[in-house]
């Protein structure tokens, strides 16, 4: 087993090397001007000085080199272009921390109540419980992210004036938001959920305990749960990465200074430290996950072995 | 050799007027019911299934407005009529008018062309691929898996946007499959993640060992045994995906790279209509009302095929 | 042990919402307060870039900046009426000829106890012309002060820069020429104070936090949570403190209209300007709130690149130009929110005594328009360039500074009126801004959309942009002798009228001989807020922020 982790993070390193090479060659490779959030044409002086300063003016692959070099030696990421004095370090870590409470809280709920639906769903197959949450699934993937979160704000907010429009600093500020995030995820475990456990339900192994006599709770219990939510696992990988680079609409309905602002805008501002920032925050964070889970598969799995 | 001889001897004892020619039984071998293979088998019990032969047709309803909507509404689906603007639905309009006075009727079964393609295409190009990748990973495990798993995990940790960014760049088009390529470029990753993580769990199945000491080619093992088993999951997987790819078609617009205008599709029409939905709240519900029958109607039909085709419940 | 992990794989997501709980509830909402409680919530539409006056330049930091720091003078509403007060500056006087300006400073003290002196000014005006800072904001005052060029290009050093601290409370500003409209950039942030030894301090990270900021104005950052929220309060050590009536300033920062539309619908924030004729007509109908409509002086117009194939002929500019039916666009795109264009030098840029400037010269393109008909002038131009009759074969490649969905409509209506109107094919284009900047910037476009703000209250700010030197900006590729030197006078002409004739002059020009810009519409602002709140400026050029703004309530 710990030669297993030890190779994985091994490979964690290697992978995120890859992405981080790659992203900074391709962000480099898009057409943009970093400088252009300053709306005018600058001064060609000024220009160059600015240049000179965010080492712009040097090819792409020194530039490279440089940040590298910062970022190993030193963990530094530089600062931002577009917001100038920001160190992306520190914004990362701010507005992770706040992307990760309603993001976090979303998705603990929406497996929480999706896997419950699920079972529910499978249990009763062809009946109007799985016809509700079949319906609830559907609703939950077709109704756009932003009329949901608009609707409810409409409606709790500006109607009932029972919370907050938006703002950011006390648990109400988070109610909707987790509301509206954990929609998607409901849908998407009751989906999957209830698609396994009919799977398991046919094999072999559930018959035989069946025919054996064991009573359908104990056999659900026993064998379907487990067996069902193994595949599902597979999804908290992107889900939990999701968190913090899929929140956009929301966090900017719901005036959340998280990290999904800076995900979408670093791109579009052409803030190449910020892109890069963004970059390895999340793909640090989605490897590392994608580790978690497979070390929980593999221990909990005995059909999968690991060398 | 004395037992041997033994057994000789005594069988000839037998006389040869005790056996009798009674020829050939032909029917011998036949099997005890009709012969259907895998894929027909499938197809009836399809048709057994009402719900989902429903959904068939609300599919075909779909796909017949969406070839003759915009001639049956008289409209051309851009043409901009300064006063009748942001009209709710009326005889003239049966879906009203967006904010440029356009009809909507037109334009949603316009849009659908586009939707329907994406959404379609989009999802199967995917779940093909990512099934067929997560497939060999599976199978071959150890380093060809490590390498295979490593390169999803690269593919997924690159900022999407800059990929669609660059494509956009390099082919300098904007057709439908510049699009596709774009949403399906790293679309399938998950897919394959998905599969690979049931297949793991399929790899050690009895009949999977059995096809592979008889030695069965490996993709004839994936694509026979393994990813028939999995096919449940896919079914979902395509189902889910094919509302996502019509939404990342309106997001793909939003970067300048979804279909261009005048045309245009679902996801554009939904969030065009965003920023007013609450005082035109139709503008918003005809192409989502599409959306979800689109979406309804594929997954009650991905239900009755993903029972019709789990050879766990074939009878 | 299975069912352990899966415990603590729980355990584990909890808390890390749960250490995150921790990290990110520093700011506090607002909302509710007393009935008399001097307090305004409002809000910025996005978190400024910085707060430092010499890099920042966007307008939401300008909105911070306004009302924390001092400038020299403020314009400020009286009556319906704009007036230059004395603000950290007590007088100001140029010499015989007008080139010299000595402005006398009041006693002032920063947040910090330490007195204000000429020498913050100093260091502000020289500090953003210094090409070492970087700032954007040199073209305010480079034009104007003596060597103001040449230091940010580089030629010579800030020491040359003609501006002088004479002693602890008096600033002297040396100008190239007599500039009549000088005042106007007294208030610019191109000529703020800023202390050298905090900005010295913090380097490059000055203005980027709470902690790195000083102010000498109105009020004081209190806390600045980014992207979240900006709370100002009342600066006890300000000049001018008893004329100060709020103790508090909320500005949220909210992003998405309807979100702020709801906040303002539930009282959550005090003021919200509309950008939909819906909103407006619910807004309309709400009690308690007061409406308030101003023409901006913005533009949102086209422009030609005058080096392409087809946009180098003039007639074919113009046909463009006056094809499109401003009246259909203000009513179909902005649902008469906004103002149809025929000038180019906007609503609500006055011209010092004699107010409006456009209701002193008429919009140039009003005549034209009823005149010369877009078509024949288009076969006209495609003669001249030998490209046939029929303008079904025109493709014209129209780029859009943004892929918002907004952008997208827009565009649509113009590519569908000008199939309509002229019959030519119209590519749209939709580029992210920083795309977009470099494609203009570079020449690499036939006709793009964009909107200009003025700078600063006179027409100059707006008609400058096109001559020769400052081509730049707009980058049309077009420069006209004619034009130059119209601007040359009116930039030396201290008369007011006559001044007011030679800009006249030079708009006539730019639209007969160059059409290189096609103004759609004038921008109009309308905001509500509710009728508790007194004392808002109602014009967008005026500078005294919330200086004078209370809270009044029944």
């Amino acid at each position: 087993m710990a030669k297993f982790i030890v190779k994985r993070i091994g490979y964690m390193l290697v992978t995120l090397f890859i992405v981080v090479t790659a992203t900074f060659f391709l962000m480099h490779s898009i057409p943009g001007d970093p400088l252009a959030h300053m709306a005018r044409n600058l001064p060609e002086q000024t220009r160059e000085n600015y240049y000179e300063k965010y080492g712009l003016d040097k090819s792409t692959s020194e530039q490279y080199l440089i940040f590298m070099k910062n970022l190993v030696t030193k963990g530094d990421l530089g600062e931002s272009l577009r917001y100038p004095g920001r160190e992306v370090t520190d914004t990362l870590l701010t507005n992770a921390s706040v992307s990760a409470q309603p993001g976090g809280l979303a998705l603990l709920a929406g497996i929480a109540i999706g896997i419950l639906l699920g079972i529910v769903a499978a249990l009763n197959k062809n009946r109007w419980p799985d016809y509700i949450v079949m319906f609830i699934a559907i609703l939950g993937i077709t109704v756009p992210v932003f009329v949901l979160a608009s609707v409810l704000q409409y409606f709790l907010s500006v109607k009932l004036m029972v919370l907050p429009t938006t703002g950011w600093g006390s648990w109400q500020n988070v109610v909707l938001p987790v509301i509206v995030l954990s929609f998607g995820t409901i849908a998407t475990y009751a989906r999957y959920v209830k698609s396994n456990m009919l799977d398991v339900m046919g094999q072999d192994y559930i018959l035989t305990a069946e025919a054996k006599g064991v009573s359908k709770l104990n056999v659900v219990k026993k064998h379907v749960l487990k067996n069902a939510f193994l595949p599902c696992m597979t999804l908290l990988v992107g889900q939990v990465s999701g968190i913090f680079t899929g929140s956009f609409v929301v966090e900017k309905i719901f005036g959340i200074p998280g990290l999904g602002f800076y995900y979408i805008n670093s791109i579009n501002d052409r803030d190449y430290t910020m892109i890069i920032g963004t970059t390895v925050f999340a793909a640090a964070l989605f490897v590392f996950v994608q580790l978690v889970v497979d070390i929980a598969y593999s221990i909990m799995d005995p059909r999968i072995r690991v060398k | 050799m004395m037992v041997n001889h033994d057994v000789t001897d005594r069988m000839e004892n037998i006389p040869d007027e005790k056996f009798t020619i009674i020829g050939i039984d032909k029917d011998a071998e036949a099997p005890t019911r009709p012969r259907v293979g895998y894929w027909r088998d499938a197809w009836r019990r399809l048709k057994e299934n009402k719900v989902a032969f429903a959904a068939l047709i609300i599919l075909l309803i779909l796909v017949f407005f969406i070839i003759f909507g915009p001639a049956i509404s008289g409209y051309e689906f851009e043409q901009i009529d300064a006063d009748a603007i942001n009209k709710g639905p009326s005889a003239e309009h049966w879906f009203g008018t967006d904010d440029l006075g356009r009809d909507l009727f037109a334009r949603v079964w316009q849009a659908g062309r586009v939707s329907i393609i994406i959404g379609i295409l989009g999802a199967v190009i995917a779940s093909v691929v990512g099934s067929i990748y997560g497939g060999i990973a599976a199978y071959f495990g150890g380093a060809v898996d490590d390498i295979m798993m490593r390169i999803v995990e690269v593919l997924l940790s690159i900022p999407y946007l800059i990929i669609v960014i660059l494509i956009s760049v390099i082919t300098d088009s904007k057709s439908l499959g510049t699009m596709l390529v774009a949403l399906t470029l790293t679309g399938w990753c998950g897919i394959a993640r998905l599969v690979r993580g049931q297949m793991l769990q399929l790899k050690s199945q009895e009949y999977v060992l059995a096809a592979n000491a008889l030695g069965v080619a490996p993709i004839k093992i994936i694509l026979k045994h393994m990813i028939p088993n999995t096919i449940g999951m896919i079914i979902v997987a395509i189902t889910f995906d094919i509302p996502g790819y019509i939404f990342s078609e309106a997001f793909l617009s939003y970067v300048g790279l979804g279909i261009q205008p005048p045309s245009t599709s679902w996801g554009a029409l939904a969030s065009a209509a965003q920023q007013n939905f609450m005082f035109y709240p139709y503008q918003l519900m005809f192409p989502a009302l599409m959306i979800a029958l689109t979406m309804l109607s594929f997954t009650l039909l991905g239900d009755g095929l993903r029972d019709a085709l789990d050879p766990k419940l074939r009878k | 042990m299975k069912k352990k992990l899966v415990a603590a794989l729980l355990v584990a997501a909890m808390a890390l919402s749960l250490t995150a709980c921790g990290g990110g509830g520093k700011g506090s909402s607002g909302g509710g307060g007393g009935a008399d409680a001097q307090q305004y919530n409002t809000y910025l539409a996005t978190e400024p870039s910085t707060l430092d006056t010499i890099k920042g330049n966007d307008m939401y930091g300008w909105e911070i900046n306004k009302n924390t720091l001092e400038p020299l003078t403020r314009l400020v509403e009286k009556d319906g009426k704009q007036e230059r007060e004395g603000a950290g500056a007590e007088s100001w006087e140029p010499n015989e000829d007008g080139t010299v300006w000595t402005f006398k400073l009041r006693d002032n003290k920063w947040s910090d106890g330490q007195a204000v002196t000429a020498a913050d000014y100093a260091y502000g005006i020289t500090r953003t012309l210094d090409p070492d800072a970087g700032s954007p904001n040199s073209f305010f005052t480079a034009p104007f002060i003596k060597n103001g060029q040449k230091v940010v290009n580089g030629e010579v050093g800030v020491e040359e820069l003609g501006v002088k601290v004479v002693d602890d409370k008096t600033l002297e500003i040396t100008l190239e020429a007599p500039t009549p409209y000088f005042m106007s950039i007294t208030d610019t942030r191109a000529c703020y104070p800023v202390r050298q030894d905090i900005a010295e301090k913090y380097g490059e990270t000055y203005g980027s936090e709470l902690e790195s900021l000083i102010f000498n104005g109105p009020f004081k950052v209190d806390s600045w949570t980014h992207n979240s929220e900006i709370t100002l309060v009342k600066n006890d050590q300000y000049w001018d403190k008893d004329n100060v009536k709020l103790d508090k300033v909320n500005f949220a920062i909210v992003t998405d209209s309807n979100a702020r539309y709801n906040s303002f619908e539930s009282g959550a924030l005090d003021t919200s300007s509309v950008g939909e004729q819906e909103w407006v007509d619910r807004f309309d109908k709400k009690e308690g709130v007061e409406r308030v409509d101003t023409h901006q002086p913005a533009m949102r117009f086209d422009f030609f690149n005058v080096n392409d194939e087809l946009f180098k002929n003039l007639n074919i500019r113009k046909a463009f130009t006056l094809a499109v039916d401003r009246e259909d666009m203000a009513k179909t795109i902005y649902q008469d929110l906004h103002v149809p264009a025929y000038w180019w030098v906007p609503q609500a840029i006055s011209t010092g005594e004699n107010g409006e400037y456009r209701d002193q010269v008429p919009g140039p393109l009003e005549k034209m328009a009823k005149e010369e008909d877009p078509k024949e002038l288009l076969l006209k131009g495609m003669e001249e360039l030998g490209l046939g009759s029929d303008p079904s074969t025109i493709n014209v490649k129209y780029s859009l500074s943004a892929t918002t969905q907004w952008a997208r409509n827009y565009g649509e209506y113009v590519q569908q009126k000008y199939k309509e109107i002229l019959g030519v094919n119209i590519e749209l284009d939709f580029n992210e801004w920083s795309t977009f900047q470099q494609k203009t910037n570079g020449g690499e476009y036939q006709m793009a959309n964009m909107v200009w703000t003025t700078d600063y209250d006179d027409p100059m700010s707006m008609i400058s942009l096109f001559t020769t030197e400052n081509a730049g900006n707009i980058p049309t590729n077009w420069s006209n002798e004619k034009f130059d030197e119209l601007i040359a006078q009116a930039s030396r002409e201290m008369d007011e009228t006559k001044r007011v004739e030679l800009y006249g002059q030079a708009e006539q020009v730019l639209f007969e001989e160059g059409c290189n810009i096609c103004p759609l519409v004038n921008e109009r602002k309308i905001s509500f807020h509710y009728d508790y709140v007194k004392n808002l400026n109602e014009r967008e050029t005026s500078t005294s922020g919330l200086k004078y703004v209370y809270i009044e309530k029944k």
